[in-house]
This record gives structure tokens, C-alpha cells and sequence, in this order.
């Protein structure tokens, strides 16, 4: 049991600091609210209205292939940067990423013949 | 790290699928709907034959790529098993999809896709690998669960199996990230040479890995989304949720507890005793009182697990008890499943007063059924029984005299609900006359039945060639010997 | 010949095939009711053949064995398939392959425009496989096997006329009847491979605890396959299915299988004479209880069910006693006459049954002097009903004498016996009784059937069978003449043929009376048939139906619970059964309903009202099953770190 006593006093460091922080804002800032401030979004968009709104869900298709897709690119940049010592063992670290782009290609041909970014 | 050549051609079988698998997909896209059932079946086919260990030396496992993936021996025949496992369910689901009324012709590309999560998950030789190949396999298997998008029920198991699914995860994830911590590797072989037994993070570790397993093959008490994920999955696909990823989780969780620790600790034995031995009980009590089938046989399948966890628990012999039980589980439960899905165009006609009276109507339906419900049940010369007798056997040997006890008076009331679907079949005259034109006799699914059918009969009778063959695979594979086998 | 051997398993197990193969896929093959019948009874009269081949040729002592293939074959345990013929199996292989052959020939006639004639007869194939394997097989898994094997048999043909829910429940019912035998024998074989390494049954040697144990189950295996109590209740039931099912399976075959386990296993049933007693009073109780049912019954295959379970219960007197190979006589004789006696009412039903004109042509009530237009079955009904009665000289006088020598012999051991002697005396005037009134009100008496009926007399098909067994009834006995005669020289079964002290075969108790005694018991025996059966042929032939009435006043209130079986079903219902409902209802529903639900909405609620994350993650069940997770997680966690 002593052996979780760092632990328990972890937990309650982390439960302290997480109140602190968030109401810490509240305490110590200047508190002036208007209308325009307290909405959730300072952009413009007015975010109250009907919940039954709809959305096009071509939005969040298009949405998820970017995540997809930039996800999966952010992979080449530690590539890239190592791709001098890979060179030094051959062609591999070349047809390595070769590998891993054709395979992402063949899930772009899927996307584009199956008609996910076409908008209407 | 060393790119190697060797490496590469002893994962032949996997590129295989995976070229399969992207081929599937193109030829999905380009619309070559006719293709996708053979290509599947020629791929995972190709890939099984490459897989078979032809020459002598083959015995033997090999690590490759740095130790982290095993190929060879004991991991080939699982590979052979698995792809197995596709190959069975192949026959049914084109079937089961057209009279669904529903095309669906990417669940070929995901199938694959998720033997090749299954076979990483099983043949990995370090958590980065276990943990990539559980989630391509976790997420093929939330997509098939969801993919009769007209049903209200297969969404929501869908959405069932993800989100529990996820959390789940999550604690195998913690607690493979507690176990690098302390050990500052992530292999397995490597770890069972650090001495972790006085670290107190050890067990919390081990024992978050094994929930994460725990709750995919569905041992209490993780069970609860099984029955309504089973029930919503379209059919086919249920029974091959059912098997081989419990075959592949199994063999991980296997390969896992054996390879870091030498000698099982005593803690985490007692808790897969103890799953064990409640999954077998209740699994088997609260199936008698299912009246639906994919229900009932989900219930079942929570106490094939606790038998199976019984045998995990039972050391070396145990462990190729339990290789073999998967496998033939897999042919029994998908054959199971598949009939299902043939006598199937609504959801209710998985209800088993559906099922009045349908072993007169069709004979060799009827037979089929038969077979397959007492392998299940264990009732000799069938598969199941010496598959179970051998699972019981060596925790006897392992001195578990009371778990194996309760095995198997378990095992002898669940005959019940089995026969009780017998007794529908044969002895109960149909009510409606709705149902006539099922079950459907399409070519593929009934040689799919009759093949597993007879594989379930050929294994009980001459079980033999399969569980010398595991059992030479262990003697076999170098590296179990090393980690205390 | 040798090389044949392996045919008398693999015959009837081809004849199945061909007949379940060819059926399920060509339909005008099921009606060719000849063709299908010859097939199934040439699969079995040909291991019939051979069994006798080697019968004729045995070499005293020396097992004639042969081996198919290795069924599995590991490291640490293996098992063949291989059998046995030694003089216990032989015994018993002439007995299932003979009367199996002429129950057959029998069924040819009987199920005669069936419309699953097919499914019939594969399943009486797949019996005899399943019979053959369980007496032959040289070791307890392949035993098991058979075990299994005549269960399913037994339980598809029990529901064989599925037409009303009761048949399919009768199945069902022996089905967990058996299971329950079927786990004890599971947990002994587990039980002798650790403490031997082997499942031969040469090679099974056991002492002190194991014996106990392993003997303890092998006896509940044995009560469930053998109906003794408590699990007999299933074989009443079973008479549901067709009638020859119930002569070759629930008479003269798969209903001794347990005798002939525990005789195998004779040599561990000695260690533990605690055993062997309690074997003997189930045997003793059985016997009386079912005889005083069968009394008060008036269908006339329950009277024969009943008197089944008791003979059952007289064999099990015998082992108890230790006297193994006179309980082999009796399953012998007990398998001639009964057969004969069930196939006799399986006549009488079907006569019954083309007259069209009673509501139930099982009911003795309804039938009477059948004998006139049935006289071949009128007949050999009344030889088997002399034998079972005990009635000197057939068959059953000498294995029931037997039997009841060896008991008081066996006195001299335990004063249990004795006891266990007096019942089956008892029992044994019962018989008599209840036999010659059921023989009597069927065949002989008034006509109670309707004016314009005339049963017919059956078919040769049917009436050969029945000559045969009747022969046999006849002279089935003198095989083991008593002791008095020649100093048990001429007991061919008991000082001849199974005489062999060496297991596996049989072993038997040595039990000997001096001569008086013997003389004195047979004189008993004698009187007690004859006084049965003639009071029971007086009674009910001076007051025909109305006698009952009489020993309705005999038995007084008694009368109204053996009428009722003693209300066994009614008390396991509440024992049993209703319980386990009780507790799926009452006990682990609301478990599942209040207790796990009430957890989950508790901390539900503080899910809720801690903040909304939870609630809006996820929706209905999902939140419980993942929280339920939790709390999995949490105990495991805990027994993990306190534990």
C-alpha cells in the first residue's frame, strides 16, 4: 500500500491544479460579459437557433477525407527528413514510402470512383 | 535497423492478403461486382497456400523484422487457420446479402482487410504490432457489424460494439504503455528477460492487457455487448466475429501471457480461472433462456470462451488444447451461423419458432443443423467433443479438478439449449407457412454447409492429423521453448 | 474371418449412410420401403454373422481384438478404436446384433406407409453402430462414444412422432436424464486417467478413494442410462416412440448398457463394498417402486415400461451383490422375453389401431380376447409373460432365482442383503401379478372392444420375430442351471463362460449358499411364480375389468399413489424444475433486472448529475454495459492490488 501513496498524492496534485486552472481564469481576470461575448463562437455564426437544422453530410464526409488524408501525409515528413540515412541502406526506404503512397492512391481511386467528393 | 530481404518473403502470405485486399477495392470501385467473391476467395486461398509449411525446416518460427512479427511454424498454421476462417464465411455472405435485399460489395475488401488485422494480432511479437493488428481487425469488425444499414439493429450493434469497443482499448492501450514503462521494451521475448516481479506496476499492467483481451473474445465480465452485437451483425459475418477474431485474440492473449512471463503469475491465473469459470456457468444458464438464435449462440459462445480461458490457464498443454479448440470452434460456430443466415430474409427469422418443423421440410438442412448444434454441445464422434474433452483434459492435468468439474457439468447442461433447437426442428410443427421459401438454396452457402459439416464429422472421427501437427508446431517453435515451455 | 471383424462396426455405420445419404438427396428413394428395409437389415444381420463366427470359434480366455485407427493419438494421452471381443462382449454382441436383426425384420411390417420410414431405419442403423461401440469398445472412450451415440439414437426415435408436444418433451426428458449419467461418467473417465494413465479397461487398476470415487459415478452413469432411481422417470415416457424402438432400446438393448458398465468395471465395484451395498438397495427400491406402479397402469406399454424399470432394478440387486455375470444371465433373459413382450404389443397396437374404433389402442381396458383373433401373438405374449413371472421351467425362473441366491448368499457379508433379498421376493410375487393381469385383460377375458371389430393377426414379418424370442424365452435359461444341479457345472454362463476371474472381463463376488438352502430357495421361487400368476389368472378371469376394483381395496389410499407413479414427476416438478424457474425468474432475472440495473442507474445517476460528459457520449444500454465494464475493472484491479 505505501508504495501508492506518490500516487494517490499524483491524483491530487493533478485534481488540484485542473480546478485551479480553470477557475483561476474566473477569479482573477476583469469580468465585464455582454451578449456578443458570451456566445459560444465570436465568429459571427449565431449559434442558437433550431437543433433540427440540417447539415449537407457531404460536409462531414469531406471533413473526415481531409483528417484522412492529412493525416496520413504528416507521416512523410519524418520521412523526409530521415531519408538520407535510409538512402544509405539502398533503395528501401524509397520503395518503403512508394509502398505506403500507392496504397493511400488506391484508397483515393476507391474515394473518387465510389463518388465521395462528388457534391451533388 | 536492417531491411532484409529473408524478412519480406516470410511475409509473403501476409502481402498476399494485403494485395488481395487493395484489389479488392479497385475492382469494387471499377464496379467488377461479379469478381469480388472469387478474387476474395483466390486471394485468401493463395495466401493459405503459401502459408502451409512445405519444406521440413518449416517447423520452426521465425522472427522477422526485428523480432517483431512471427512467421513460420506455430504462426503459419495460425495464418492457415485464419484465413480459413474467411474462406468459410466467404460461402455464405453473398448469399445472405442479396435475399437481405442489400449490395454491399466492400464487405470482401474488409474481410481481408481484417484477416490481415488478425493474423498481425495473433503472430506479433510486440505490443506496437498486437496493438496495430487489434485495431485493424476492432474496425473491420465495427464496419461488418454495421453494414446492414436498413436495419435499426445492426446499427445499433455497430455503434455497440464500437464505443465498448473503444473503451476497451483503451485499457489494453494503458496497460501496454504501463508495461513498456517499467520494462523499456515492447517485445515480448524481451520482456520475459527483464525481472518485473517486484514492480508494482506489473500487475495492473498485465492485468489491464488481459482485459483488453478479455472483453474481445467476450469472457464475463466483459461480455454484455456480445448478444446484441451478434444479433445485429448480419449473420454470416456474426459467426466469423464469433470465431476467428476470438481464434486471433486467444492465440495473442496466449502467445502474450506465455512469452513475458515464464511462470504464470499467480494473480492474473486465478483471474482467468475465475473468468473462466463464470463465463462457462452463466454463458450456458442464460443461453437455455434465449429464444432467438444469434442470441442463443452468442450466450454459447461466452461459455466456449470460459472453456477455452480454462485451457489458456492450463499451461503448455493447455495452450495447443486451446489452438485446437479454436480452430474447430471455427468451423462448427461459422457453419452454425451460416445456416442462420440461409433460412434468414427478416430479422425475426432468426427467432427459433421460425424454425418449426424445418428438419422435415428440408432434410439435409435439418441434418446439417444437427451436426453442428451437438459438436457444439460435445457429443461424440462430432469435433466439439474432442476438442472440449482435450481443453477439460488438460486442466485436469494442471490439477484445476474443480474448474474442469464445473467445465464439464456446464458443459452437459447447456446440451439443453441445443437440443431444445433440435426439438424445434424436428419435433414442432410449423405454425406459419410464411416462411416456405426458405432456406435458400443457392449453390455457394450449401457447399459451404456441407463442406463444414463434413469437416466437423472428418475432425471428431480422425482428429488426429490436426492436433499432432499443433503439437509438433510447439515442439517445433524454438522461442516457446525458450519462455518457460 | 478375421479380417472381417472390422465389419461388425462399420456394417450397420454404412448402412446408415447409404440409407441417410440416399435419403436426404433422393425422394423416391424414401419410399422404397423394401429396398431401404433390406439394406438396414442385412447391415445388421451381418455383424450378427460374425459375432457368432467368433462365438462358435472362441478359445476360452483368449480376446479376439482388432483395431480401425487411432482416434487421437498425443504426447500425453491416446486413444484407438479398438475393440474387444471377449466373453462378456461376445455375450452381449449376440445379444444387440441377434435381437437388433429381428426387430429389424419386425419393423419392416410395423412401420409399414411411415412417412419417415427412412429416417426410421437410419436411425436404428445408427443404434446398432452406437450399441456395438459402447459393448465392444476396448476402452472407456470409445465406450463413451456409444454411450453418447445411443442416447441421440434413443432421443430422436422417442420423438420420432413428433405430431404432439408430449413426444417431443419425452425426448427432451431423457435427453437431461441422461446427461446428468452422461457427466458422471465424464468426471469418472477424467478421474481414472490421472490415476492410471489409460482408459483400457485392461489397464484400469484402482484402490482405496478413486475406487470409491470412480465407482460412486460409474453407478450414476449407470442409473441414468439403466433407469434406476432417482433418473428413471424418462424411460415411462420413452414408450412414446414407435413400439419396436422400445423392445430393442428400452428393453432388451440400451437400457442394460449400464449393467454391462459396471460389470466391466467389476473389479473397482469390489474394492468398495460401501458401493456395491448402495447399488443393491437403488436396485432393490427400483424394482419394488416401478413393480407396484405397473400394477395401477392400464396402457399397456407403460405396464411393460414399468416392468422394464424393475427387472432393470433386479440386475442392479445382482451387482450389488457382486454376482456380475448373473446379472448378464438376466439382461440375457430379460432381453428375450421382453422383446418378445414388446413386440408383442406393438401386435396388439397395430391390430388395434386398423380396427379404427377406439380412442387409444394402447388401453388394456378397451381390448380383451384378442387372443381369439391373434393367436400367435396371443401365444408367445403368454410364454414371455411365464418367464418374466419366473415360472418354472423358463427362462426367467433360473436368472431370477439366480439372483435371488446370490442375494442371500450375499447376506452373509452385509445384513443389507438380506433385506434387499426379502424386496425381491416381494417384487417377484408382484410381477407375477401384474403381468398375468396385463396378459390376461389384453388376450383372454371379455371382449371389450366394440361389436363390429375384428383385429387382425399380423404379418409374418412381425409373427416370426416373435416365434423366435418366444423359443428363446423358452430355453434361454437352461444356460445357467442353479447351483444344485451338478454343483453349478452345468451354470454354463456363470461357472463356465464368464468364469474368468481376470478383469477386464468380469469378477465376480465368489457367493455360495450350502445346497439346503439353495433347494429351499429355489422351492421358494417356485411357489412365488406360480402363486402369482395363479391368484392374478383367478382373480381377473372370475371378475375380468372388476378385479381391479379388488386390488384397488387391497391397497386402499396406497392405491391412488401407485396410480399416479407416486407422484415422482410431480415431485421432481416441484423439487426440480420448478425451482430452477423459480431462480431464473425470481432469482437471476431480477438480479439481472434490479441489482445490476440499479447498480448501473445508481452510479448512473452519479454520472448525471457529476456532469453531462457521460450522458452525452453515449445513450441507453451502451452507458450501462461500459459501466458495468468498470466496475469489472475496477474489482479485478483490486483483487489484483489487495487481493
Amino acid at each position: 500500500m505505501v508504495e501508492y501513496i506518490p500516487l494517490i498524492i499524483l491524483i491530487g496534485l493533478a485534481l488540484f491544479l485542473g480546478l485551479l486552472l480553470t477557475n483561476l481564469s474566473a477569479l482573477a481576470g476583469p469580468l465585464r460579459p455582454n451578449r456578443i461575448k458570451y456566445s459560444p463562437y465570436e465568429s459571427g455564426m449565431d449559434p442558437v437557433g433550431t437543433a433540427r437544422d440540417r447539415f449537407s453530410v457531404k460536409f462531414y464526409l469531406v471533413a473526415m477525407f481531409f483528417i484522412l488524408f492529412d493525416i496520413e501525409l504528416v507521416f512523410m515528413y519524418p520521412w523526409a527528413t530521415q531519408y538520407k540515412q535510409l538512402n544509405e541502406m539502398g533503395p528501401f526506404g524509397f520503395i518503403e514510402m512508394l509502398v505506403f503512397v500507392v496504397i493511400l492512391f488506391v484508397g483515393f481511386i476507391y474515394l473518387l470512383k465510389k463518388g465521395g467528393l462528388k457534391w451533388d | 535497423m536492417q531491411f532484409n530481404i529473408q524478412d519480406l518473403i516470410q511475409t509473403m502470405p501476409l502481402v498476399m492478403l494485403l494485395v488481395t485486399g487493395l484489389l479488392l477495392m479497385l475492382s469494387d470501385a471499377f464496379n467488377l461486382r461479379s469478381l469480388l467473391p472469387w478474387l476474395a476467395g483466390l486471394g485468401l486461398t493463395a495466401s493459405l497456400v503459401l502459408a502451409l509449411p512445405l519444406q521440413p525446416g518449416d517447423q520452426a518460427i521465425v522472427p522477422v523484422y526485428n523480432n517483431m512479427f512471427l512467421t513460420g511454424g506455430l504462426a503459419s498454421f495460425v495464418h492457415i487457420a485464419l484465413c480459413l476462417g474467411a474462406l468459410f464465411s466467404l460461402f455464405f455472405i453473398q448469399d445472405f446479402f442479396q435475399r437481405a435485399g442489400k449490395v454491399v460489395d466492400e464487405i470482401y475488401a474488409i474481410l481481408v482487410f481484417s484477416v490481415i488485422g488478425m493474423i498481425m494480432l495473433a503472430n506479433s511479437n510486440d505490443l506496437a504490432v498486437t496493438f496495430i493488428g487489434l485495431e485493424t481487425m476492432s474496425i473491420c469488425l465495427y464496419v461488418m457489424a454495421a453494414l446492414l444499414k436498413t436495419r435499426q439493429s445492426s446499427n445499433e450493434a455497430g455503434l455497440k460494439y464500437f464505443l465498448l469497443g473503444s473503451f476497451a482499448t483503451g485499457f489494453l492501450l494503458f496497460g501496454m504503455s504501463m508495461l513498456y514503462g517499467i520494462t523499456g521494451t515492447t517485445q515480448f521475448t524481451l520482456m520475459s528477460q527483464t525481472d518485473m516481479s517486484g514492480n508494482i506496476l506489473f500487475l495492473p499492467a498485465v492485468l489491464f492487457i488481459l482485459i483488453g483481451f478479455l472483453f474481445k473474445v467476450s469472457a464475463f465480465p466483459f461480455h454484455n455487448w456480445t448478444p446484441d452485437v451478434y444479433q445485429g451483425t448480419p449473420t454470416p459475418l456474426a459467426g466469423f466475429m464469433a470465431t476467428a477474431s476470438k481464434t486471433a485474440s486467444f492465440i495473442a492473449l496466449g502467445m502474450f501471457l506465455h512469452q513475458t512471463m515464464p511462470v504464470l503469475d499467480e494473480k492474473i491465473f486465478w483471474i482467468l480461472v475465475g473468468s473462466a469459470v463464470i463465463s462457462m456457468v452463466y454463458g450456458n444458464i442464460v443461453a437455455a433462456r434465449q429464444t432467438n438464435l444469434k442470441r442463443l449462440l452468442a450466450y454459447s459462445s461466452i461459455a466456449h470462451t470460459g472453456y477455452v480461458l480454462l485451457g489458456l490457464a492450463s499451461g503448455k498443454e493447455g495452450f495447443i488444447a486451446v489452438i485446437f479448440y479454436a480452430f474447430i470452434y471455427t468451423i462448427m460456430n461459422v457453419g452454425a451461423f451460416g445456416l442462420i443466415g440461409m433460412n434468414e430474409i427478416e430479422e425475426e427469422d432468426a427467432e427459433v419458432s421460425r424454425w418449426n418443423g424445418i428438419g422435415l421440410r428440408k432434410p439435409w438442412f435439418g441434418v446439417a443443423m444437427s451436426v453442428f448444434l451437438f459438436s457444439l454441445a460435445g457429443i461424440p464422434p462430432l469435433a466439439g467433443f474432442m476438442s472440449k474433452y482435450q481443453v477439460f483434459f488438460a486442466a485436469v492435468r494442471s490439477e484445476l479438478y474443480v474448474a474442469a468439474i464445473i467445465g464439464v457439468l456446464a458443459s452437459v447442461v447447456g446440451a439443453y439449449y441445443y437440443i431444445r433447437v433440435i426439438v424445434n426442428m424436428y419435433f414442432t410443427k410449423s405454425e406459419t407457412e410464411t416462411s416456405h421459401a426458405l432456406p435458400s438454396c443457392a449453390m455457394s452457402p450449401t457447399i459451404g454447409v456441407f463442406v463444414l459439416a463434413a469437416l466437423t464429422l472428418a475432425l471428431g472421427i480422425f482428429p488426429s492429423p490436426v492436433y499432432t501437427w499443433i503439437e509438433s508446431l510447439f515442439q517445433g517453435s524454438g522461442m516457446l521453448a525458450m519462455a518457460g515451455f | 474371418m478375421e479380417a472381417l471383424l472390422p465389419l461388425i462396426i462399420l456394417s450397420p455405420f454404412i448402412g446408415a449412410a447409404i440409407i441417410g445419404i440416399w435419403g436426404l438427396f433422393s425422394s423416391s428413394f424414401r419410399h422404397q420401403e423394401k429396398l431401404i428395409g433390406t439394406i438396414a437389415t442385412l447391415a445388421v444381420v451381418l455383424p450378427f454373422v460374425l459375432v457368432l463366427n467368433t462365438f462358435l470359434s472362441y478359445e476360452h480366455g483368449k480376446p479376439v481384438s482388432f483395431h480401425l485407427f487411432s482416434w487421437m493419438a498425443t504426447k500425453n494421452f491416446s486413444v484407438d478404436f479398438s475393440y474387444v471381443l471377449d466373453e462378456a462382449s461376445l455375450l452381449m454382441g449376440l445379444i444387440v446384433t441377434g435381437i437388433g436383426s429381428l426387430i429389424h425384420i419386425y419393423s419392416i411390417a410395423y412401420m409399414h406407409h411411415d412417412k419417415g420410414f427412412y429416417r426410421y431405419f437410419l436411425y436404428l442403423n445408427l443404434f446398432i453402430f452406437s450399441m456395438n461401440n459402447l459393448i465392444l469398445g476396448d476402452n472407456l472412450l470409445v465406450l463413451f462414444l456409444g454411450w453418447e451415440g445411443v442416447g441421440a439414437c434413443s432421443y430422436f426415435l422417442i420423438g420420432y412422432w413428433f405430431e404432439d408436444m408430449a413426444k417431443a418433451m419425452a425426448a427432451q426428458k431423457a435427453f437431461v436424464a441422461n446427461r446428468i449419467g452422461d457427466f458422471a461418467l465424464l468426471v469418472a473417465m477424467f478421474i481414472i486417467f490421472t490415476s492410471t494413465g489409460s482408459l483400457k479397461f485392461s489397464e484400469i487398476s484402482l484402490s482405496g478413494d478413486v475406487a470409491f470415487w470412480v465407482a460412486l459415478l460409474v453407478f450414476i452413469a449407470a442409473t441414468g442410462k439403466s433407469a434406476q432411481i432417482p433418473l428413471y422417470v424418462w424411460l415411462p415416457d420413452a414408450m412414446a416412440g414407435p413400439t419396436p424402438v422400445s423392445a430393442l432400446i428400452h428393453a432388451a438393448t440400451m437400457v442394460t448398457s449400464g449393467i454391462y458398465l459396471i460389470a466391466r468395471m467389476s473389479e473397482v465395484f469390489l474394492q468398495v463394498p460401501g458401493v456395491m451395498i448402495l447399488v443393491a438397495v437403488i436396485g432393490g427400491l427400483t424394482a419394488i417402486l416401478a413393480a407396484l406402479i405397473a400394477i395401477a397402469q392400464n396402457d399397456i406399454k407403460k405396464v411393460l415400461a414399468y416392468s422394464t424399470v424393475s427387472q432393470l432394478g433386479f440386475m442392479f440387486m445382482a451387482l450389488g451383490a457382486g454376482a456380475f455375470s448373473t446379472a448378464i444371465f438376466h439382461v440375457m433373459t430379460h432381453a428375450f422375453f421382453k422383446a418378445c413382450l414388446f413386440l408383442g404389443s406393438g401386435s396388439v397396437i397395430h391390430a388395434m389401431e386398423h380396427m379404427h374404433l377406439v380412442d387409444d389402442p394402447q388401453d388394456i381396458r378397451t381390448m380383451g380376447k384378442l387372443g381369439k383373433y391373434m393367436p400367435s401373438t396371443s401365444k408367445t405374449f403368454w410364454i414371455s409373460t411365464l418367464a418374466i413371472a419366473g415360472i418354472f421351467p423358463l427362462s426367467g425362473f433360473f436368472s431370477k432365482d439366480e439372483i435371488l441366491g446370490k442375494l442371500f448368499a450375499a447376506g452373509h457379508e452385509h445384513v443389507m442383503y438380506y433385506a434387499v433379498w426379502a424386496v425381491g421376493m416381494i417384487t417377484a410375487v408382484l410381477t407375477a401379478f401384474y403381468m398375468t393381469r396385463v396378459t390376461f385383460l389384453t388376450f383372454n377375458g371379455k371382449k371389450r372392444f366394440p361389436e363390429e371389430g375384428h383385429p387382425h393377426e399380423s404379418s409374418p414379418l412381425m409373427t416370426i420375430p416373435l416365434w423366435i424370442l418366444a423359443g428363446l424365452a423358452i430355453v434361454g435359461g437352461f444356460l445357467g442351471l442353479p447351483a444344485v444341479v451338478g454343483h453349478g457345472h452345468y451354470n454354463w454362463i456363470s461357472e463356465h463362460w464368464l468364469s474368468i476371474s481376470k478383469a477386464p472381463i468380469i469378477v465376480n463376488r465368489i457367493l455360495h449358499a450350502d445346497l439346503t438352502t439353495e433347494w429351499i430357495l429355489i422351492g421358494i421361487s417356485f411357489c412365488v411364480a406360480i402363486g402369482g400368476v395363479y391368484f392374478a389368472y383367478s382373480l381377473y378371469s372370475k371378475y375380468d375389468l372388476q378385479a381391479d376394483l379388488k386390488v384397488k381395496s387391497f391397497f386402499g389410499s396406497m392405491y391412488r399413489v401407485m396410480e399416479n407413479k407416486f407422484f415422482i414427476d410431480e415431485f421432481y416438478n416441484a423439487a426440480i424444475i420448478r425451482p430452477f424457474v423459480w431462480l431464473g425468474n425470481y432469482a437471476i432475472m431480477p438480479f439481472d433486472k434490479k441489482f445490476i440495473d440499479g447498480l448501473v442507474n445508481g452510479s448512473g445517476y452519479l454520472v448525471y448529475s457529476a456532469g453531462s460528459v457521460f450522458r452525452q457520449l453515449q445513450s441507453g444500454l451502451v452507458q450501462k454495459y461500459a459501466l458495468l465494464m468498470f466496475i469489472g475493472v475496477v474489482v479485478l484491479l483490486g483483487y489484483a492490488i489487495f487481493g
